[in-house]
């Protein structure tokens, strides 16, 4: 009994990850508001299924290339239409509300409805009375890993404190010489890739339909406001908070009301923590 | 002479920081009182403390006579104070017009076209304060914090960017309304514009009040050109 | 109330030849055309809070539905009392205007600005239609009403008084009454962007504590503008329930939530005749495509959307007015 709710809760907690870690690089970070990103999840999402069936590629080599796909996709929109909305908050907003309308209505058209899905991969196994799937806790393992890379990324190596640094001051970064173009493009293209990575490791257990991106989309932004300022230390508790209350609602009531209480809980964090979680954590530092 | 404004140990901290510590000052009226200091001696959060715009952690403020610490920014303003921040405060996509329109919040303000006049700005009305010079946005910013007859006008960095010329035209419409009964207290590091216009000078120094006299004690008080290291 | 007929020529232009369209179309395009300028007063709205003050609210979408819903369940459980077709609609709007300036006030007193108050808005906008949503069952009723989920309430008398000619069912009645409403709307919102609290509220959007040191109680007036916001929000709910008599939770989903959004940014949120033929306009078009297109009708409101701000940041309709205005002497 004990496992099955770590499991549920663990289960939750690497979906709240998964979804926001792209989009705490472009919103945590680059402070651009994404709407475009539940699409960028799915463009990763088909780009790992299409490819899959369509060169039978095996399934680590088609999340690749989903992923690949999505880096492509994401350095083409910065380059178009992202780099002229820095600064632009509320333009953005509108911007990228465009884009995924383009997006998601594109691949309906093109793809359809719906379209052939892949096998979850790796198997089930019991305990007590209850089947886990091995997948799942692959997941939960490696998006806890990823999170470490990401820290390490952009908290230790010389090219995250130049990111950091270049978008905090972008200025004072062009005087001293840094091409301020190619870092936003890199770091816009890393939270690209990371949300394509999101589509490309979930696509194997969902249904792949056009709006697949829009699961994940509120939950993403859900976690990454409560993350706070600091999105790298903030995601985990930020996660593990929000994971909390939605298993316990949950079990409690029904589904729709653990929606309203994530709902709820964000408006609350925004107005009393207003720096999310990795204020907190600052804190105690 | 009346007190117009008294703080008596006021200090502010920002997390381990104290940016202000036991700053007990007296300004009377009619006084053209500088304020100055090296960068980093807590001039500006001082203003921000005695007009609202910080909360301290302790001390108190009497404007008037009266404590004030209660009171949130925009009640303090309408009980007679004007404001100029250090950083750019006129209405860039507002005519220069519609920027002293907003700046008229009490019953009573100076002639409108006179003070136009006195600061250039006539034939400017209909322009958008964000296409005004630099010089012509400063002097906009002095006369949205003296517009509405204030008695108490406080000043950051008021002629930072001006030229020689026009800094000397900044001390003269401050000097014409001081004599129309403002008191002023301005933050500055111009010793020449010092020089010309006040008329009495607190020294802070790393947050706590340093040396306080006349404009001639100061200049030649050997603690205060310590600190400055020479500069300014 | 005097009317500057020299400076306002191409308002009354507008509305004039909106009040003789009714002469060379039949029911069913007036209808439809009024079913159009249901959707302004929200956009109007927005433009309000966020063309003027600065601050993207998604909640107007949630005010709508309180509106529509509040509207919905008063009338339904008062059918036959005297009056009811017009009370209803003043304490729907009441109701609307006391949420909005809690809302507001928990938004402007809280502190809460910039994108922050987008996301709490948006997110009270999907509390509410995600609880609606699942009222199916009989035990979600207020008194007679029954709010009954994803399905929407129905059986709502019509504004007005009922079985006369003064009721506002579909036809010209209904064309005229949201056309004057209109028009008094932009008279009003005009004088309030001229007068002292417009100018404090629109000076606010670009220094709150520039403001504040004028003398000036920022947060009251941010909330002034943001209660007129919903009020106009509102206005659109009881009319769209109006219309079609029937109220659905999906009014507020997360595509409802964002096409005022659209409509507004589009057409220049600083200029409220712009936004009032912009929505009509942008209605239609989305109309259009649907019938025509449907499947290109989205990725056709995600294209405006892009170009607009990416080329036309000022709105695409504000530009054409612009434009009209420099070449027609006589409209200056």
């Amino acid at each position: 009994m004990l496992f099955n709710i770590v499991y549920q809760f663990g289960d939750a907690l690497s979906f709240l990850l998964l979804s926001a870690i792209g989009l705490a690089v472009i919103f945590g970070m680059m402070k651009i508001i994404n709407l475009a990103h539940g699409e960028f999840i799915t463009v990763g999402a088909y780009g790992t299924v299409v490819s899959g069936k369509v060169f039978s590629l095996p399934l680590p080599v088609a999340m690749a290339f989903g992923v690949l796909v999505t880096i492509i996709f994401g350095l083409i929109l910065e380059k178009l239409i992202i780099r002229h909305l820095y600064g632009r908050p509320l333009d953005s907003v509108v911007a990228t509300w465009g884009i995924s309308l383009i997006v998601s209505q594109s691949f309906l058209i093109i793809f359809g409805p719906s379209y052939e899905g892949l096998q979850t991969p790796m198997g089930n196994f019991k305990l007590g009375d209850y089947s886990y799937s091995e997948y799942r806790v692959f997941l939960i393992i490696f998006s806890l890993l990823l999170l470490a890379l990401l820290y390490i990324l952009f908290m230790k190596t010389s090219f995250g404190t130049l990111a950091r640094a270049t978008i905090e001051k972008p200025e004072m970064a062009s005087a001293m010489g840094v091409n301020v173009n190619n870092v936003y493009s890199a770091t816009f293209a890393i939270g690209a890739g990371l949300a394509g990575v999101t589509g490309a490791l979930y696509a194997p257990t969902m249904t792949i339909v056009p709006s697949i991106g829009q699961a994940f989309i509120v939950s993403a932004f859900i976690t990454v406001v409560t993350a706070g300022a600091s999105p790298f230390i903030g995601l985990v508790p930020a996660a593990a908070f929000l994971s909390t209350i939605q298993t316990s609602v949950t079990f409690f009531y029904k589904t729709t009301i653990g929606i309203v209480a994530l709902l709820s809980s964000v408006i609350l964090i925004i107005r009393f923590l207003p720096k999310g979680f990795s204020g907190l954590m600052e804190r105690k530092k | 002479m009346a007190k117009i404004l008294e703080t008596k140990l006021l200090t502010k901290k920002f997390g381990g920081f104290t940016a202000v510590e036991k700053v007990s000052l007296t300004v009377n009226e009619g006084e053209v009182r500088f304020i100055i200091g090296p960068n980093g001696a807590g001039k500006s959060t001082f203003f921000k403390l005695v007009i609202g715009y910080h909360t301290a952690n302790e001390g108190t403020i009497l404007y008037k006579n009266e404590n004030i610490e209660k009171l949130k920014l925009h009640e303090r303003i309408k009980l007679g104070m004007g404001v100029k921040f250090q950083a750019p405060g006129v209405f860039s996509e507002l005519t220069v017009l519609q920027n002293l329109k907003l700046s008229d919040n009490r019953e009573k303000s100076f002639n409108l076209d006179n003070l136009l006049s006195d600061f250039s700005l006539k034939d400017e009305e209909e322009t958008l304060a964000g296409d005004l010079s630099h010089g012509k946005k400063q002097w906009l910013d002095i006369a949205l914090a003296t517009l509405s007859m204030p008695d108490l006008v406080f000043l950051d960095e008021p002629t930072a960017g001006l030229s020689f010329e026009e800094t000397k035209k900044t001390g003269e419409i401050i000097q014409k309304l001081n004599k129309q009964g403002i008191t002023f207290i301005i933050v500055g590091h111009d010793m020449d514009f010092v020089k010309q216009i006040a008329t009495r000078v607190s020294v802070l120094h790393l947050g706590k009040m340093f040396f306080e006299g006349s404009v001639s004690e100061v200049l030649s008080d050997k603690g205060v050109n310590n600190i400055y290291l020479g500069v300014g | 109330m005097k009317i500057n007929i020299k400076k306002n020529k191409l308002p009354i232009l507008i509305f004039l030849i909106f009040g003789i369209v009714p002469l060379f179309l039949d029911s069913y395009y007036l209808d439809n055309i009024s079913y159009f300028m249901c959707w302004s007063f929200i956009s109007l709205g927005l433009a309000v809070i966020w063309g003027m003050g600065g601050v993207l609210s998604f909640g107007q979408t949630a005010f709508f539905g309180l509106a529509g819903y509040s509207f919905g369940v008063i009338s339904i459980n008062f059918i036959g009392v005297p009056g009811v077709g017009i009370w209803s609609v003043f304490l729907a709007l009441f109701i609307t205007g006391i949420f909005g300036l809690i809302v507001g006030y928990f938004l402007f007193y809280g502190g809460i600005y910039d994108v922050f108050v987008g996301i709490v808005t948006l997110a009270i906008t999907l509390v509410f239609e995600t609880f609606m949503q699942q009222t199916a069952g009989p035990e979600y009723t207020i008194g007679v009403a029954r709010l009954n989920g994803f399905n929407g309430m129905q059986g709502m008398p019509t504004i007005g008084f009922q079985d006369t000619k003064f009721g506002l069912v579909q036809g010209i009645t209904q064309y005229y009454f949201i056309l004057t409403l209109a028009a008094i709307i932009l008279f009003a919102l005009y004088k309030f962007k001229n007068s002292k609290i417009g100018l404090i509220f629109l000076a606010s959007k670009e220094d709150r504590d520039r403001v504040a040191s004028l003398g000036h109680n920022v947060k009251r007036v941010q909330l002034i503008g943001f209660v007129i916001a919903s009020l106009l929000a509102g206005v659109s709910g009881i009319l769209y329930t109006n219309w079609g008599g029937y109220i659905t939770p999906s009014s507020m989903g997360l595509v409802s939530a964002a096409l005022p959004v659209v409509w507004v940014a589009a057409s220049g949120k600083k200029d409220f005749l712009s936004v009032f033929v912009g929505c009509i306009f942008l209605v239609w078009l989305s109309q259009m495509l649907a019938i025509n297109g449907a499947q290109f009708a989205i990725i056709a409101m995600g294209l405006i959307l892009v170009i607009t701000t990416r080329f036309f940041p000022d709105g695409l309709i504000l530009r054409a007015k612009n434009i009209l205005i420099n070449k027609i002497k006589w409209l200056q």
